[in-house]
């Protein structure tokens, strides 16, 4: 009967560990995703130390879920839906997710041609910290995750409207800011 | 993730994605400590939930197994039999004596029959043993007035002096030891020191576990009596300062630790108290309480004897003149007999039950409780049958009065002297059996829509014979009852098994009703003895539509 079973992968190894409840089988999950993971709770807090709040509670929910896992999705995309809502649950209990109107000047919307080669993992990060949170929530879904507007919408508990003007709004602070850095590299370039 | 609205995706996005998706970012090396711990706390949540569970789910069956002995022991010993009193039977006393009876057997603290020879032994003078004698002797004004005196002391614990919680802990050392055989001197003191004593394990557990740590052959017993019996010796009150040195340590070391342990657990129970605040919410949520209300079509299933009689009485005048009296007879039972069977239907039968359920899983519920019923039967009939027995002794003839074809067909003994069939017009008998339940099944329960749900369930149930009555709307026929307590040819437990299934709606999120038939049938005849019946008899049972009323207890479920 063995013949004919299918071999369990390493992946439904760690799985099933993980079920049983092994705390061995749980570390290496953990070791294997924390990277990963510890970047994405870092584009949604706003301070580290609320990013590493975030990743501990969602790992706990994953490890306390994981009978849940369905296999339908890859492990890395289910763990990190987790991160990202256990984000957007804890900014929304801080009354992160409320509106700012002391956004940014708006600079030029149109630019499109941009490279973000130039730019370290810090700067780039650091420019989406920056954001008003619900402007950075919708950035970093929209942008990053690749959810749509009306998903987002849904996640947010706001129309597809609101989230696609939010989207704008936090577009274009982003361009600004790129255009600004880019304006001082050149200034700099000139001035030496 | 859909890009369904990918289309207004540029540049910008693609590269922030193309840089940001995959990035990583070291997370600090605690991090795995503290899931770690969080994982832990989780896990023994958890454990103590099921603890908890199983621990609520034992409780339930006890108190249910405790219902039905009480009921079953009860029921077995047939009630409290009138004028059996145990005041009754017992001889009268006198009345001082039954006095002293009741101060020797009234419960007194653990301590206490110590304490009064703590007393007598600690009292110096004779007028003071009189004195411990008498308090003796006055027990319970005696034992009151100590516990009323022991409160005040607890108010003066702290303004004792560490001398004074020695002295008595050397006191009871001294008394324990006399009592292990040597024989001590009374050490002199006053009557509130002695209530001190008999309190003293109460109060001063701690300086108590001082002294049983200090080794006894530390302790000299010749120097502890002489300084007990001078009360200043010097060289036992060097004895005393050393052990009063030990004794102090002991004591500090064991009020250290209990505050360290009292600190340590108000810590604990300040860090888990939010979450058992929840577990116990979701506890809670396990329970529920339900009324159901069951009318029913039941079934007897009495059988009756198609026996033919032995003899008549010929003395009766109701025979017509052309027939001989056993001949009529005969034939007036056997249309008895057949009437009985032919217009036997039921009556209206209902049962009435509370229920406490138990949510054992999801949709799993244990539900158990108690309840009544009363089921009832009704024939119709046209025949009043007397029975007559010749006394042996007297020749008297005796009879126990005119019934219908009913009882006398379910008796144990059908044989008679005679007997007298008379017809009558019709008229209508109706049986009445009411029963205790006490109920305890499962159910189980599924999702129809939002409000909507189905279920379906079965279980046991003991039902305890209250009361029979066989009822005749004619004054020709006695009324027949029997109570819990009588003898009866009725069967007095009963067990039943019944399943049922129907619909429920949510009227509100604690609230539910339900409708349903349900099927009870009875594991054993009505009759207590049916071997030794006439005719062969049938188990009855109920058919009848279920109507229940569920609440369940917790927190609103739209609080969660």
């Amino acid at each position: 009967m063995k013949l004919f079973t299918k071999p369990k992968s390493d992946e439904e190894k760690l799985i099933e560990g993980c079920i049983a409840g092994k705390r061995e089988m749980q570390r290496l999950l953990y070791d294997l995703y924390a990277k990963k993971m510890m970047m994405v709770c870092l584009r949604y807090a706003p301070t580290t130390f609320e990013a590493e709040d975030i990743m501990q509670d969602a790992f706990v929910k994953v490890f306390a879920n994981i009978a849940n896992f369905k296999r339908d999705c890859p492990l890395e995309f289910w763990i990190r839906r987790i991160m990202v809502n256990t984000a957007l649950k804890h900014l929304r209990g801080k009354q992160l997710l409320t509106v700012s109107h002391e956004a940014e000047e708006v600079g030029n919307l149109s630019a499109e041609d941009y490279s973000l080669s130039g730019y370290s993992m810090d700067e780039l990060l650091g420019m989406i910290q920056s954001l008003a949170p619900r402007y950075r929530m919708v950035f970093n879904l929209y942008a990053i995750e690749g959810y749509n507007h009306k998903e987002i919408g849904e996640m947010l508990g706001i129309s597809e409207g609101t989230s696609k003007s939010q989207y704008s709004r936090a577009r274009a602070i982003l361009q600004s800011m790129l255009t600004r850095q880019e304006n001082n590299y050149q200034e700099h370039v000139i001035s030496s | 993730m859909s890009s369904a609205a990918n289309n207004m995706r540029g540049k910008l996005e693609e590269e922030f994605q193309r840089h940001m998706y995959d990035a990583e970012a070291s997370p600090p090396a605690d991090l795995w400590a503290r899931i770690d711990h969080d994982l832990t706390v989780q896990e023994n949540a958890l454990y103590k939930k099921r603890v908890v569970f199983y621990r609520q789910l034992a409780a339930a069956c006890l108190a249910l197994l405790l219902l039905a002995g009480g009921f079953a022991a009860f029921y077995l010993s047939g009630g409290p039999a009138p004028g059996h009193t145990i005041a009754a039977v017992q001889p009268e006393k006198p009345a001082s004596d039954a006095v002293v009876e009741r101060q020797e057997t009234v419960p007194a603290e653990p301590a206490a029959p110590r304490n009064e020879t703590s007393a007598l032994a600690l009292a110096a003078t004779p007028e003071e043993r009189k004195q411990a004698t008498v308090q003796r002797a006055g027990s319970t004004e005696g034992l009151g007035e100590a516990k009323r005196n022991a409160a005040a002391l607890v108010q003066e614990r702290k303004a004792t002096s560490t001398a004074g919680l020695v002295r008595m802990a050397l006191a009871q050392e001294i008394e324990a030891r006399s009592e292990e055989g040597g024989s001590v001197e009374p050490l002199a003191r006053g009557p509130k020191v002695e209530i001190g004593v008999a309190m003293s394990n109460l109060l001063y557990g701690s300086a108590r576990q001082a002294i049983a740590a200090v080794p006894k052959d530390d302790f000299n017993k010749d120097k502890a009596s002489s300084f007990a019996a001078s009360g200043a010796n010097p060289a036992g009150e060097k004895g005393f300062l050393e052990l009063n040195k030990q004794v102090m340590d002991r004591v500090k070391a064991v009020e250290k630790d209990q505050e360290e342990m009292l600190l340590a657990f108000s810590k604990e129970a300040e860090t888990t108290g939010k979450k058992d605040g929840q577990e116990n919410s979701s506890e809670s949520d396990r329970w529920s309480l339900g009324m159901a209300y069951m009318p029913s079509f039941f079934d007897q299933n009495v059988g009756i004897s198609g026996q033919r009689m032995g003899i008549a009485s010929s003395r009766m005048g109701l025979m017509p003149s052309d027939f001989s009296a056993v001949t009529a007879s005969e034939s007036r039972m056997d249309e008895a007999r057949k009437e009985f069977s032919e217009n036997t239907e039921p009556g209206f039968s209902f049962s009435f039950e509370v229920k406490t359920g138990f949510k054992l899983a999801n949709k799993l519920k244990l539900l158990a409780g108690l309840g009544f019923s009363q089921n009832s039967a009704r024939s119709r009939s046209s025949y009043v049958i007397e029975q007559f027995w010749d006394q042996p002794e007297s020749g008297e003839r005796v009879s126990p009065g005119p019934t219908t074809i009913f009882l006398p067909s379910i008796s144990t003994n059908f044989a008679t002297d005679s007997i007298n069939v008379a017809k009558t017009d019709a008229f209508t008998v109706n049986y009445r059996y009411r029963h205790l339940i006490v109920p305890v099944g499962l159910q189980y329960e599924g999702k129809l829509g939002k409000e909507w749900f189905w279920y379906t369930g079965g279980g046991v149930a003991a039902n305890i014979l209250m009361g029979t009555t066989i009822m005749a709307s004619t004054a020709d026929v006695k009324d027949v009852n029997y109570d819990v307590g009588d003898e009866s040819p009725f069967r007095k437990l009963q067990w039943s098994g019944n399943v049922s299934a129907g619909v429920g709606k949510r009227l509100s999120n604690n609230m539910s009703v339900t409708v349903g038939p349900e099927f009870r049938g009875y594991f054993d005849t009505l009759l207590a003895n049916p071997e030794q019946a006439q005719a062969p008899q049938g188990r009855p049972y109920t058919v009848g539509l279920n109507m229940g009323v569920n609440y369940d207890l917790g927190k609103d479920k739209n609080s969660k």
